[in-house]
């Protein structure tokens, strides 16, 4: 259900982003953000999926610990 | 596509750094670490500041009408440029999904605690997209008024306050040395100050004349008295139980009763609180669309905006698992973290910029 409702909403976020861009022949920056779409659109699935995303918030503080010792 | 051409005043560019360098800092409070002492960890962190302020505000100066981006391949060439660029990008993505997350555990914490988390976190997500869809002058007029606004707010409460002063609560002086002042000034240092490193991505829109020096100086002097004075008010009404609060801010006002017809003012904290987040977003968001458009040679960074700032919120959602976490990385990993944003390679590019400066000086007086 939940999935249902999120690609409602980007199926109204491509019309109201993206097909704008392509009307107005702005073929570049069209590329990028169906770019920028794509790869929001599959977070936002994997969220309403309940599919855990892993941060980097972890690698990174175990590289400073790794760096400067246990801060 | 039409270029955009954004400029914003003096006064408009003081207030928005002032907004900025307070985000999310009036909550969390400055250097717990050195708990009765951390006004004077925030100080020095100021005080360490102040050269790299110079510094940001040097390579403005010199290239007038050049955000980071443009500086960047000016001075390094077109791949180490774009390179430089992406680094900025994922800075200032990074910082903007932070302060989003900083926010709805906030909402979460203290005033929705059954509401899911993602809700504060997109509602704030899509209103920094609107405001940055609307452009960097909505958000530089919506500084000016809000700042004196929030200034009479802070003022307010500070007097409401002064029946809890226990300024014995300052004291021990120094009591556990000088190593904790100096972790907390080396935390100050990295944030919020030197956060203003972003900056340097919105400064170019500043109007002619405008020197980024007095921005630089005016907003950062503006939001340093009041973090201090508002990190001393916390110390004397807390006390040593500074650092065991997640929001020490909150907490202090929320103890502010005028016999029985003033209470629960802690909505005014939450007042400032968010428009100060709201506005470092905002800048984070702007920083991260305008990379993008820099990096893909474009001239509108308005059509990058919804989906990075959905990105951004997403980020923010899913970055810590607990509130816990996220405390743990502001105090202890984030300095460490944002030290080759804030130092590294802002010096880098302060080197090149002068070689590359000496450069076409030379140039100049060959031709002649």
């Amino acid at each position: 259900m939940l999935l249902f409702f999120v690609l409602l909403i980007y199926a109204f976020l491509w019309w109201f982003d993206c097909w704008v861009l392509w009307k107005n022949g702005e073929k570049k920056v069209f590329a990028i953000n169906v770019c920028l779409f794509l790869i929001s659109l599959s977070i936002a699935s994997l969220l309403a999926l309940d599919v855990k995303i892993p941060s980097p918030a972890r690698p990174i503080s175990n590289i400073i610990e790794k760096l400067f010792g246990g801060t | 596509m039409r270029d955009i051409v954004e400029k914003f005043t003096q006064k408009e560019g003081i207030c928005l750094l002032a907004l900025f360098t307070m985000g999310s800092t009036l909550h969390f409070g400055i250097g717990g670490e050195a708990k009765n002492d951390a006004w004077l960890g925030g100080l020095i962190g100021a005080f360490i500041f102040l050269p790299f302020l110079l510094l940001y505000a040097k390579l403005l100066n010199d290239f007038p009408d050049s955000n980071i981006f443009q500086i960047a391949e000016k001075v390094l060439g077109k791949w180490c440029g774009k390179i430089f660029t992406c680094i900025y990008i994922l800075y200032a993505f990074h910082l903007g999904g932070l302060v989003i997350r900083n926010f709805s555990e906030y909402v979460n914490t203290v005033a929705m605690p059954e509401t899911p988390l993602f809700i504060p976190t997109l509602c704030m997500g899509l209103v920094c997209i609107y405001a940055i869809r609307l452009g960097i002058e909505v958000l530089g007029r919506f500084a000016t008024y809000m700042l004196f606004v929030l200034i009479l707010i802070i003022l307010v409460v500070q007097i409401l306050a002064i029946p809890m002063f226990r300024f014995e609560n300052l004291k021990p002086f120094l009591g556990n040395g000088f190593s904790p002042v100096l972790k907390s000034a080396f935390s100050a240092f990295a944030f919020p100050f030197a956060e203003t490193v972003l900056f340097l991505g919105v400064l170019d829109g500043r109007a002619k004349n405008v020197s980024p020096f007095r921005i630089y100086f005016g907003g950062l002097g503006i939001a340093i008295v009041i973090i201090i004075t508002l990190t001393i008010r916390n110390i004397i009404v807390l006390g040593g139980m500074l650092s065991n609060y997640y929001f020490p801010a909150h907490v202090a006002v929320s103890r502010i009763a005028v016999g029985e017809f003033l209470q629960r003012i802690e909505l005014t904290v939450s007042i400032v609180f968010l428009v100060c987040t709201f506005t470092k977003i905002s800048v984070c968001l702007y920083v991260a669309c305008k990379g993008v458009m820099h990096l893909f040679n474009f001239n509108n960074y308005r059509p990058f905006v919804l989906q990075i700032g959905l990105l951004m919120t997403y980020f923010a959602y899913t970055v810590y698992d607990n509130i816990m976490e996220m405390r743990v990385w502001a105090f202890k990993v984030y300095q460490y973290y944002a030290l080759p944003y804030q130092v590294v390679f802002p010096i880098i590019l302060f080197i090149a910029a002068m070689i590359y400066k000496k450069r076409e000086s030379r140039k100049l007086q060959k031709k002649n």
